[in-house]
């Protein structure tokens, strides 16, 4: 790709537009941000549970990818590289407020929710918010996401038997508090 | 997707999201290794209950149909937009200095990307950049002195530039700083000036400027005073390229670049047809000119 290819900014690929934008380019993170600002906004707050709070997590990362671009050697996938950040601004945040408060009880916007399933579904969002930080962010990459497990190791900076044994936890977890797991009583909730 | 959930390994390497080292003892027995959600958080290392596969495939079918938060908002995109703005504005050319900086970075190789990421003040409680009151304060320098054509526009190859037109200083022209004719255009770009090729590279400059630079980057503090007409008039009245005695010049560049490696600003000033350029600090000031090259005629 020549940079004075008059080539539409839509049509570049995402290593392209980084280029780019590590070139200078005044338009081409605006487009990465504009390509992938949904899939970071559901992975943020689906990781913290707070839209205030995922939104701050989303600019922290946005703009530390922004400022870091050049850091990018091109060893993974641009998205990937988006996710750690985002993640890890999830993360950092979460730890800063961890010790006054507890995740707020977020309902996602479900445009599918019926009848019992809706039942089921914040069941679901009530348990991932109590696990560990580790856990739900493995979980929400890996199940929610479908980020294969060494993508989501390398988003997370941890190795892939981690994610793994995360993953294995966090939904025996949520099993139990679903009453999925034979033998086991799921907790009531207030 | 090629998981063995079963199969929980911790690297003894790597810490966990909490700071906790991956082989740290397991909770006490009692607590039952995940068993947590009545109110407790279930420990990253606590010994693992094996699911049934079938039920662990239940829960993954109903994690993967959670939910979809749906697209994010069109205030938080705009917000976060209005920020990654501010942070272009910010964009300077970083210099040789970039390199050092950049080579030890590798994605998934160092701790780069996953140290902790420098959180920004949110919205609401996000005190006034300092730059921004800085920005202010050059545009009312501009206004002041009325040299209108001041704008910062980043460029593919790295540049943000200033002044796009070169103003003849006519009468419809607002008054320039004094010193100068209307003729001003500073930019930003990645030009690699040297002594021995500054001539030819300022003869470049006049004849392929570049986008003008925005008012708002005029005085950040990477760029410095002397993107801003009263700055760089300062600068040209110290290192004797204008003076009272001596007629106004005809046209005024400056391009915020590198000279022999490092950050300086090159200055060409035209005077009936002739062309000079210095090359100098970009501190450059009243009693502190930063000369790095002195007055080099331009082809």
């Amino acid at each position: 790709m020549s940079p004075g290819v008059a080539a539409p900014i839509a049509d570049l690929s995402d290593r392209e537009l980084l280029a780019l934008h590590v070139d200078g380019d005044d338009h081409a993170f605006a487009e990465l941000f504009r390509r992938h600002k949904d899939r970071m906004w559901a992975v943020a707050l689906r990781t913290v549970r707070d839209p205030e709070l995922a939104a701050d997590c989303v600019q922290d990362g946005f703009i530390a990818a922004f400022r870091r671009a050049e850091s990018y050697r091109g060893e993974a996938a641009v998205t990937t590289w988006l996710h750690r950040i985002i993640v890890n601004a999830c993360l950092d945040r979460l730890r800063r407020r961890k010790p006054t408060a507890e995740l707020p009880e977020y309902e996602l916007a479900d445009r599918h929710d019926h009848h019992a399933s809706t039942e089921v579904r914040l069941d679901i969002q009530e348990a991932l918010a109590r696990l560990p930080e580790g856990q739900r962010a493995a979980l929400v990459l890996v199940d929610m996401h479908a980020v294969p497990v060494a993508e989501a190791a390398v988003i997370l900076g941890v190795a892939e038997g981690t994610i793994k044994s995360r993953c294995a936890r966090g939904r025996a977890a949520l099993a139990q508090h679903l009453g999925l797991t034979p033998g086991v009583r799921p907790v009531e909730q207030d | 997707m090629d998981e063995s959930a079963h199969t929980p390994e911790h690297d003894p390497r790597v810490r966990d999201p909490d700071g906790r080292a991956a082989t740290e003892p397991a909770p006490p027995a009692h607590l039952d290794g995940l068993y947590g959600l009545d109110g407790h958080e279930v420990a990253d290392d606590a010994p693992l209950t094996r699911l049934d596969a079938d039920v662990e495939q239940h829960v993954r079918t109903l994690l993967a149909g959670a939910a979809d938060p749906g697209p994010m908002p069109d205030a938080v995109s705009e917000r976060i937009s209005g920020a990654l703005l501010d942070a272009a504005r910010l964009r300077v050319d970083p210099g040789p200095l970039s390199a050092s900086r950049s080579g030890s970075d590798a994605m998934g190789t160092d701790d780069a990307d996953h140290d902790t990421v420098l959180a920004m003040p949110t919205r609401a409680v996000r005190p006034k950049p300092i730059y921004l009151v800085a920005a202010v304060a050059a545009a009312a320098a501009v206004v002041a002195v009325g040299a209108s054509a001041l704008h910062v526009t980043k460029r593919p190859n790295g540049a943000a530039v200033v002044g796009d037109t070169y103003a003849s200083g006519a009468t419809t022209s607002p008054p320039s700083p004094p010193g100068t004719s209307g003729g001003l255009h500073i930019q930003l770009s990645t030009t690699a000036y040297t002594a021995g090729t500054l001539a030819t590279q300022a003869r470049a400059l006049l004849d392929h400027p570049g986008q003008p630079i925005r008012d708002l980057a005029a005085e950040s503090p990477g760029i410095g005073p002397i993107a801003t007409p009263i700055g760089l008039e300062a600068c040209l009245e110290e290192i004797g390229a204008v003076g009272a005695a001596d007629p106004a010049p005809d046209a005024v560049s400056a391009d915020l670049a590198t000279f022999a490696g490092r950050p300086a600003v090159v200055v060409v000033v035209t005077r009936a047809g002739a062309s000079t350029a210095w090359a100098v600090e970009r501190s450059c000031t009243t009693g502190a000119p930063g000369l790095l090259a002195g007055a080099t005629p331009v082809p």
